[in-house]
């Protein structure tokens, strides 16, 4: 309070055009800020803070809660559960990450032409990413029954032995990274197409003129080419796993027997169904520092890899 | 040093724009109807049927006003729901709730105690069955009126049976006579499958195993709450016989998916039997399904069933409200006006006097098999345990079912397995 008094006497008394003018502007400038700094206020930085207060707390939400200190996280050491929800996650990461990055860079190079309908054969492998999580989920859920679906009744006209899928503890993670790999690698592709639109003829045809073949032309010309972005959809496809939560919702429930249990899922189990939301927000919380370790070790090593190029 | 003030004082202002946010829309006026806002939580015929009813109790009823929406979600997410508006006191008066919840609603201190209003002889307290009574009071309190009442039954398929051989089960028939029909029903080339079973890791799974063991003699926990009771002898032989249906018979399909496609593959022809309950004759019926209806096979005679109240659950703004409430699920649960809910919706009679209504044997013949379920009612005899920690035991033991039934475990080990995690979730205190 006192500093704004200071300011505004300060600018009464050396009435200045310069100084009241950058008062002005500051005044302007925050009217155009200031609903959008309320509204991140307010719906991140806060929920945020009172998040990591409730990871101290038994609160169940409907009781105030004890403090409980570092107990929650205590638990978490030892919780079962939350360690296969960790081993469910890591497992989809690294599944999930390479593929995307390697398929969506093959599949838009592969779309990176001049041909007939090339807009509708774009379109065919975005349309997952557009689809409703719900519905792919529920779609999928169907195609990948262990007794009536589609996936099996084609193994077995094959003569394949028909698989557990979705109802086998062993198997029904990796069919859930099918399903999420399906549903999210179109964005891969969109972001690498627009990539290799930007890389300049010359540059390619340069290549060729020193001799490079297909092959030697897409090591040495392409991949560093996007490499920037290749960065970009690591950082991202690294959140949209460790936030990883609809499918399992609307395919599995994270069974059979956790199986599928992810670490958002987890946490929405044990805030809203099992009425333990401090120990949720504890979960949460290690997810949250995971994650940005994570991203700012990625960037670390991104950048240094840049830098010695 | 202006922009750290002028951020503080964005910080100072939050508040209220976030009070301005919330609020639940119904500001009152001094001196004119009480206003009153609920979340019924209602789908499609069940929506319409209770908004009519509402209509015509706004339009008789000039002391009190309802508004009601079905507070945007479905009953199944309400909870959530509920939880937040509570948090942020955007809550609605009266809120539909599983009765499952109760026990840990009931700690939030804006729920209601409606213990003065239910001793009104209008409200006819005793009308209503003992299970719906034992579900809305929690440690004394009486947190809400009954809304819905259901049991477990077994819905089979007559063309399946017929086509098996095999004739309509009779309503004094055993779990042998269960897993013996169910094998015979089973046409795996077909598939078609005896019965069916939920593995995901919800209560779906998990509330068909109580009958068994209840039946058996066994519990689900100790008298005093304390610790897991359900890996008894009778516990036991529940889960292998279901663990030898799906593993030895290949009889049962196992439903990995959240819940509905058991149903499904009923309405489709390709289940014999249908362990569930009222709510889906409707579908039933939509799906034209030649259905019977027989209650659950016994154990020496017992055919104990379990049920499930769901509640409308009253929470407090003040006291002037609070009454409104109580006054306005007064008229809505009284029997004139219950009957045309269950006409509308199919569902079961929540208080005994309803039988002797005009016009409840148009009810039973628009819905067959109804009086089958509504006479099952006298089998529902014991609740879940109201226990806060209940969805997490229920979680536990979900867990043992499915790697049971998918011949991972054995019923013993898997049962000692979640028994141990049960007591030692029951241990935490104030669980």
């Amino acid at each position: 309070m006192t500093s704004t008094a200071t300011a505004l006497s300060r600018a009464s008394r050396h009435s200045t055009p310069p100084d009241r003018r950058r008062l002005a502007d500051n005044i302007t400038g925050w009217t155009f800020a200031g609903p959008a700094t309320l509204i991140i206020l307010g719906f991140s930085l806060v929920p945020m803070a009172w998040a990591l207060a409730l990871s101290f707390t038994d609160s169940d939400l409907m009781s105030p809660g004890r403090n409980v200190g570092l107990e929650n996280y205590r638990a978490l050491v030892a919780d079962p559960v939350f360690h296969q929800a960790l081993r469910n996650t890591a497992l989809l990461l690294l599944l999930y990450l390479p593929a995307s990055l390697a398929a969506g860079l093959a599949v838009a190079v592969l779309l990176n032409r001049k041909v007939r309908g090339i807009g509708f054969y774009r379109t065919c492998f975005l349309v997952p990413y557009v689809a409703s999580a719900t519905a792919a989920g529920l779609l999928m859920g169907y195609i990948f029954d262990r007794d009536f679906g589609l996936f099996n009744g084609l193994l077995v006209k094959l003569g394949l032995p028909a698989q557990g899928l979705l109802s086998s503890p062993s198997q029904a993670m990796l069919v859930l990274t099918v399903i999420f790999f399906w549903t999210r690698f179109g964005f891969s592709v969109v972001i690498y197409l627009a990539a290799l639109q930007e890389i300049s003829k010359e540059v390619v045809e340069a290549a060729a003129i020193d001799g490079a073949g297909r092959w030697a032309t897409f090591r040495h010309v392409i991949v560093p080419s996007v490499r920037h972005m290749t960065v970009f959809l690591a950082v991202w496809g690294m959140i949209d796993v460790l936030q990883f939560f609809d499918l399992v919702m609307t395919t599995t429930k994270g069974g059979p027997a956790n199986a599928t249990v992810t670490i958002v899922y987890y946490v929405w189990q044990l805030a809203f169904t099992y009425f333990t939301a401090g120990y949720g927000a504890a979960v949460a919380y290690v997810l949250f520092v995971g994650t940005l370790v994570l991203i700012v070790a990625g960037m670390l090593l991104a950048r240094r890899k840049g830098a010695t190029r | 040093m202006r922009r750290a003030v002028t951020a503080a004082a964005a910080a100072l202002l939050l508040p209220a724009v976030l009070a301005a946010c919330g609020g639940d829309g119904t500001e009152q006026k001094a001196g004119g109807p009480v206003e009153i806002l609920m979340w019924h939580g209602q789908e499609d015929t069940s929506a319409k049927s209770i908004e009519r009813l509402v209509a015509e109790y706004n339009q008789t009823h000039t002391d009190v006003k309802v508004q009601i929406t079905s507070g945007g979600v479905t009953a199944d997410g309400m909870l959530p729901k509920i939880t937040a508006a509570l948090t942020s006191d955007a809550h609605p008066d009266i809120a539909y709730l599983y009765g499952s919840w109760a026990p840990n609603i009931a700690r939030n201190p804006k729920t209601a105690d409606l213990t003065p209003y239910i001793k009104d002889p209008a409200v006819k307290w005793e009308d209503f069955w003992a299970s719906e009574r034992a579900t809305v009071t929690v440690g004394g309190k009486i947190i809400g009126f009954p809304a819905v009442v259901d049991n477990m039954v077994v819905l089979y398929n007559k063309k399946l049976l017929a086509k098996a051989g095999l004739k309509p089960p009779s309503k004094d028939w055993t779990w042998d006579d269960f897993r013996a029909m169910s094998k015979r029903a089973t046409d795996a080339q077909k598939g078609i499958f005896g019965t069916t079973w939920a593995i995901s890791g919800g209560e779906e799974a998990v509330w068909g195993l109580w009958p068994l063991v209840w039946q058996a003699g066994g519990e689900i926990l100790t008298a005093d709450n304390k610790k897991a009771a359900f890996n008894s002898e009778a516990g036991r032989r529940s889960l292998d016989l279901l663990r030898s249906m799906a593993v030895d018979d290949k009889s049962v399909y196992l439903d990995s998916s959240p819940a509905e496609k058991g149903q499904k593959l009923f309405e489709s022809g390709r289940l014999a039997f249908f362990l569930s309950g009222p709510w889906v004759l409707p579908d039933l019926q939509a799906a034209g399904v030649d259905y019977g209806v027989v209650q659950l096979p016994g154990t020496a005679g017992n055919h104990e069933t379990i049920s499930g109240p769901d509640t409308w659950t009253v929470f407090e703004h003040d006291e002037r409200r609070v009454k409104a409430s109580a006054a306005f699920l007064t008229w809505l649960t009284a029997p004139e006006q219950q009957l045309r809910w269950m006409k509308d919706t199919g569902s079961l009679p929540i208080r005994a006097s309803i039988a002797q209504q005009p016009g409840y044997d148009a009810y039973l013949k628009k819905y067959p098999g109804i009086d089958v379920i509504s006479g099952n009612l006298a089998n529902a005899k014991r609740v879940r345990p109201p226990t806060t920690s209940y969805p997490r035991i229920s979680s536990f033991v979900a867990d043992a079912i499915a790697r049971t039934l998918l011949g991972r475990a054995d019923a013993k080990s898997a049962l000692d397995e979640a028994a141990a995690k049960t007591d030692a979730a029951l241990a935490v205190p104030g669980s």
